[in-house]
């Protein structure tokens, strides 16, 4: 039951790494913007105060080395500001070099510190005496600078080999003359940037960490006291009540009032008559009657007073708490929400070092920082977006030479933008770089044989434009430190489609490159359309529904033994969603069916019959009970305003099924038949990967093969298409949304009947922990994407299920 | 502040003849709040440890006409009822769906197809309940036909339950005890637990 989100169990170390995060951004940002405007000492007070403050944490835990660090940190700073000493790129430099052993500090766990500081040691030394040599004033000094350093290289740790490339990389630029930064502000941001230190520091007082989970519960019971809120509407009809039979009493009584003065009349009347005596003579006893009378009246009346104030009170309250419970939850909500700029803080500091590295001159412009991001969707886009900028600084972006030789700039510029775009987080990396010759994708495809001369000779650019993406392909010949080894912009894409988003690539040849993302705004909120199938409610997303349609019974026809209709002029077969997601028959009521269309784009169209549509509403998406593991056709759960969980439908796994039993329903011709037998008898062998052309090249070269193949997109739907069919082999990819790979061979192999099927990884991935992993999960065998280029994958197949037939 | 629909206020008015057993049912039959339900387990989780007495504290409830109890400590709350939803391809035998339990989707179960408990009329009276057990990341819910408050046992001096119970429940039943003139079928919530999960595959 415990679930503490606090810092109770939090270590002194934690505590001190926390910090360390928050001043090793505040100094990065200072040192950047410091050295675009060297003599603006403001700008230094705020980094002084970051030094000082880690110098004092660092004491406290112990770290000695590092208050050593951040003293002659804070004393570069001290100079700075009493302008004995101007901060040089050079000092930069060693400064931001400093900041990144402080941001090496939070990734060491508290048992790797004390061998890590051992094993620092020597490098920090040598950072601290770089620091304290005084530097700017001439040449003497940065020799003893270099001097100080000299004793480095024989260190092994991996930084101080880069720190002094850096170094030496630095000196001309710290003459005067040279005083020009490889990466100047952009107009953009430059009016943000006058302060950035102080800035940060604002942003980190006002702002505090939460675990995501505590977060996460804090949006549940947020959501929970809506729901609550909106059941006080069924009180409302309480109080209603409370006043209809307060009314019916009053009424009563009033009867009851009316009743004994006519039976008093009739009563007078019948003892004049009888004894002819006054019938006043009882009056004693009527007065008390009419005592009564009155005060039960008064008394009502009260009570009438009382209900009425308590309705009107009732009301304002359920209002307010409403009110309160909605904002509440929008609160919470937007809690989740962070600033672009959040998760794009590094790219500045990146940009300089490597564009310094490459020896290019580059501006890094940065747009819509302000923008509002889920910070789960954030945290995805920094490996991507990181990849992307390498990439353009690496192959996009032309040395200086060279871009004045071709009449450009002698500055390149690396532009950053997110924007909001119908619903949409748009993220566009762009450069005004070499730019990618469509020409060369095209004789490179050809090369490796993705796609035969003929077809390569019909594709379209855009079409060109989508083979970078694909595994092992890449228009640079030289694998670079820079872009990273093996790894692609076919890792990038899988990121992307991981988050549901999209990734696009345009390219002018000599102009520039573009890519442009588009993810959705947050992943925790699904705007659905509300359906009942089966007399259960289910969500659909309702990006992924091409539309709803009202069918007329009679417009329904059967054609070759399966039910459809007619779309704008376009036949779409036609299930019950029940079929798929069980309940109860509905009962055929109404002329009209509802008819959720799913499909398009290049699957074929086809329509769901439910029970009716409900509307539409923003739900809170929460992922399913692990317990239950994949559930076919239903990707997650959330819980609707007035409580009632729901399940969301997984659109691309019911289409699956749904063109399945389409298929399965129709009666085929002769031809068609024999066809079919033919394929019954060949070996069935399902591909799965989340690539089209890797499913495309592995699908056609299977089938001319003579295999009979079926595709899956990634490892749930592989596992259920399993499921649903016969299959002799599988063929499957490692990284893949929603189930990788490996993920889907331990799935399979958990269950009797899949214990033996022969399973083949193909995966760009070639390092030998990799393969030892995919094997290690079940895998028959492994191999690279390469493996299309000779014949080993057919190979290998044919060893594990023999020939075709 | 028994606001919740559940609480069903009416039939608490019926006559004043049995004033004293309405009161009681008021007291029993009222939510139980997480405090309490807390308050109560770590009481009883002290005590157990300090060995005082060595008696346990028990969640006492209604299913079928039988008493019923599961060790405070297995029973993280008691809420009203929760209706669960069906789970598409799953939900089966004792698996009967999912169900928002305070804005969180919880697994939920038949306990009375777990016990194998004959089905019966509900009698008027009864508020149903949801219950959660288990812990957190791993917790079931199921439905329960009425609260009847929180007891105190020595695990000690469980009975062992009598021969006619069922085989199919007994291996679920930690003892028979009597609290209070009542005698209650303890439950053990481990293997309750375990029987849900069971039901998953």
């Amino acid at each position: 039951m415990s679930d503490d989100g606090g810092f109770a169990g939090v270590s002194l170390l934690e505590l001190f790494k926390l910090e360390a995060e928050s001043h090793c951004e505040a100094l990065t940002q200072g040192l950047l913007a410091l050295e675009k405007s060297p003599g603006d000492t403001s700008a230094v007070e705020p980094l002084m105060r970051a030094a000082h403050s880690i110098k004092g944490a660092a004491r406290i835990v112990g770290l000695d080395v590092i208050v050593t660090l951040a003293h002659v940190m804070e004393e570069c700073f001290l100079a700075a500001k009493s302008g004995k000493e101007m901060l040089s790129a050079g000092r930069v430099d060693q400064l931001l070099r400093g900041v990144d052993v402080l941001a090496e500090i939070r990734a060491i766990s508290e048992a790797e510190l004390s061998p890590w500081t051992a094993s620092q040691a020597a490098r920090i030394d040598g950072l601290v005496a770089e620091l304290k040599a005084p530097v700017g004033a001439g040449a003497p000094e940065k020799s003893a600078a270099a001097g100080e350093a000299a004793p480095m290289p024989s260190v092994p740790a991996a930084g101080a080999a880069e720190a002094v490339v850096i170094a030496a990389e630095a000196k001309p630029i710290e003459t005067p003359v040279a005083i020009q930064p490889a990466v100047v502000p952009s107009p953009v941001l430059e009016s943000r940037s006058a302060a950035p230190a102080k800035e940060a520091a604002e942003t980190a007082a006002a702002s505090v960490r939460v675990a995501s989970d505590v977060l996460n519960r804090m949006l549940s019971l947020a959501g929970e006291s809506t729901v609550e809120a909106s059941r006080m509407q069924a009180l409302r009809a309480l109080s209603e009540n409370l006043r209809a039979r307060e009314r019916a009493l009053e009424n009563g009584v009033e009867s009851l009032r009316e009743k004994v003065h006519e039976s008093r009349r009739q009563v007078g009347k019948h003892i004049e008559r009888q004894t002819g005596t006054d019938p006043h003579a009882s009056k004693k006893g009527d007065d008390q009657i009419d005592e009564w009378l009155a005060s039960l009246g008064a008394e009502t009346g009260r009570l009438r007073g009382a209900v009425l104030e308590h309705s009107t009170r009732f009301e304002e309250t359920v209002r307010r708490v409403e009110e309160l419970s909605g904002a509440l939850y929008t609160e919470v909500l937007r809690s989740r929400m962070r600033p672009f700029s959040e998760g794009a803080s590094a790219f500045p500091r990146m940009v300089r070092d490597i564009a310094r590295q490459l020896n290019k001159s580059v501006e890094f412009q940065m747009q819509g920082g302000g923008v509002e991001v889920d910070r789960e969707i954030l945290q995805k886009l920094e490996s991507p977006l990181t990849h992307m900028i390498r990439n353009s600084l690496d192959h996009g972006v032309e040395p200086e030479a060279d871009r004045i030789a071709k009449g450009k700039t002698p500055k390149a510029t690396i532009k950053l933008t997110a924007r909001h775009q119908s619903g949409m987080l748009v993220v566009e990396v762009q450069d005004d770089g070499a730019g990618i010759d469509p020409e060369a994708i095209r004789r490179k495809v050809v090369e490796r044989r993705m796609v035969d001369e003929a077809t390569a000779a019909r594709l379209t650019r855009p079409e060109l434009m989508e083979f970078p993406f694909l595994p092992g392909f890449s228009t640079k010949q030289a694998v670079t430190e820079i872009s990273g080894r093996g790894v692609g912009l076919d890792v990038v894409m899988s990121m992307v489609q991981g988050v549901s988003g999209t990734i696009t690539l345009e390219s002018e040849p000599g102009k520039g490159t573009r890519f442009v993302m588009r993810l959705p705004v947050t992943r925790s909120v699904l705007r659905a359309a509300l359906v009942r199938i089966g007399g259960q409610l289910f969500a659909v997303p309702l990006a992924r529904l091409h539309r709803v349609a009202l069918v007329a019974r009679e417009d329904v026809r059967p054609v070759q033994g399966r039910q459809q209709f007619t779309l704008d002029e376009q036949s779409v077969g036609l299930l019950r969603a029940s079929d798929m997601l069980g309940g109860d028959e509905p009962a055929a009521s109404g002329a009209l069916l509802s008819v959720l269309v799913i499909g398009g784009r290049n699957d074929e169209l086809c329509g769901l019959i439910v029970d009716e549509v409900c509307g539409e509403e923003d739900l809170v998406i929460r992922p399913l009970d692990p317990r239950l593991g994949t559930v076919a056709h239903i990707s997650a759960a959330a819980i609707r305003a007035d409580g009632i969980p729901v399940f969301v439908v997984d659109v691309d796994d019911l289409l699956r099924s749904v063109k399945q039993l389409l298929q399965e329903g129709r009666p085929l011709g002769v031809a068609a038949r024999i066809a079919e037998a033919q394929q019954s008898m060949r070996r069935r062998i399902l591909v799965v990967d989340d690539s089209i052309t890797v499913r495309e090249v592995e699908r056609q070269l299977l089938q001319r093969r003579g295999y009979h193949v079926e595709i899956a997109v990634d490892g749930k739907e592989g596992l259920n298409a399993l499921k649903a069919g016969k299959f002799d082999l599988l063929v499957t990819d490692v990284d893949m949304p929603r189930m990788t790979g490996i993920e889907l061979i331990r799935a399979l192999r958990k269950e009797a009947r899949f214990a033996d099927l022969p399973v083949i990884i193909v995966s760009y991935k070639d390092r030998e922990e990799d393969r030892l992993a995919g094997l290690d999960a079940g895998a028959n065998a492994y191999l690279t994407k390469s493996s299309f280029h000779d014949d080993s994958l057919i190979r290998m197949v044919e060893d594990l299920i023999g020939a075709p037939t | 502040m028994s606001l919740t629909p559940n609480s069903a206020g009416d039939r608490h008015e019926a006559g004043n003849g049995s004033a004293g057993r309405d009161a009681l049912e008021r007291l029993l039959d009222r939510p139980v709040s997480i405090a309490d339900l807390r308050g109560a387990t770590d009481e009883a989780a002290v005590r157990a440890d300090a060995g005082e007495s060595g008696r346990v504290g028990i969640v006492l409830f209604g299913l079928e006409g039988e008493t019923l109890a599961l060790a405070a400590s297995v029973v993280r709350r008691v809420t009203p009822y929760a209706p669960p939803v069906r789970i598409p391809h799953r939900s089966s035998g004792v698996l009967r769906g999912m169900c928002n339990v305070r804005g969180e989707l919880v697994l939920c179960g038949d306990l009375r197809r777990l016990l194998g408990l004959r089905a019966r009329e509900t009698e008027a009276g009864e508020s149903l309940r949801t219950m959660v057990i288990g812990p957190a990341n791993a917790s079931w819910a199921f439905e329960v036909d009425s609260l009847h408050g929180i007891g105190r046992i020595n695990p000690g001096t469980l009975a062992a339950a009598p021969l006619t119970v069922e085989h199919s429940l007994g291996a679920f039943v930690l003892g028979l005890a009597e609290v209070e003139g009542r005698a209650v079928t303890v439950l053990d919530g481990e293997q309750v637990l375990a029987g849900f999960k069971a039901g998953l595959a």
